[in-house]
């Protein structure tokens, strides 16, 4: 199951299949300052991690989302 | 402003998960009045008396915001108080609210994000043993 866009999909108020890599604070209006503190609530709450101050400051996009995950060994796409 | 008190001052170091606030209020008819003149919601659900004696609660119900509303002053008096910064909140809508009911609100502390400081409440408010409304409030505590 793809969790992390469901996530994404929610908090960001769009389709889930509209979700990609390149999905960023660039191209998505509704990832606005707002929405970028529930994102990192709902990612950390989720997956039980938490990051750093510079790990959130520094992403971007989805595909760094990623990154970062994968840095604290969460594994994205089980089962 | 009635019932009015110094919000509480609580930092992010300050607040544990599982840690709980809670407070009561009475729901009045001027409660119901106040918030359809500020709303304009005059549903007359809310407002007619005719009306809510046929509905099939059998009499008027206050607004379900209105009395959801009261998550504002958990939020802003009690946990985190003066350093909040109210970031979402979600409203489910379960149980009826009548003029004179006497309501428990109640917010427990879930999740704490330490990187951005800011934290989960599960939001209830019960009406004696019911639970009326619950949800999740998310709010960056400002420091």
């Amino acid at each position: 199951m793809k969790q992390l866009e469901k996530i994404l999909a929610k908090v960001l108020g769009i389709d889930e299949d509209k979700i990609s890599d390149d999905t960023s604070v660039d191209n998505t209006p509704s990832w606005d300052s707002f929405n970028a503190l529930l994102m990192v609530s709902e990612i950390e709450n989720y997956y039980k991690v938490k990051f750093t101050l510079e790990e959130v400051m520094a992403v971007r996009c989805v595909r760094e989302i990623k990154e970062v995950l994968q840095k604290h060994k969460i594994e994205l796409y089980e089962g | 402003m009635k019932d009015r008190k110094k919000a509480n001052l609580l930092f992010y170091r300050d607040i544990n998960e599982g840690a709980s606030f809670s407070f009561e209020k009475k729901i009045s008819q001027k409660d119901v009045n106040i918030f359809a003149d500020l709303t304009g919601d005059y549903n007359p659900l809310h407002t007619n008396k005719n009306f809510g004696k046929k509905s099939r609660f059998g009499k008027n119900i206050a607004h379900g915001l209105m009395v959801g509303s009261l998550f504002s002053k958990l939020v802003g008096m009690y946990c985190p108080g003066e350093k909040s910064l109210y970031v979402a909140q979600t409203f489910n809508f379960r149980e009826p609210i009548f003029i004179g009911d006497k309501v428990t609100v109640n917010g427990v502390v879930t999740a704490k994000n330490d990187s951005i400081k800011l934290i989960t409440l599960k939001t209830e408010i019960w009406k004696e043993s019911k639970l009326a409304i619950n949800g999740e409030a998310k709010v960056a505590i400002i420091e």
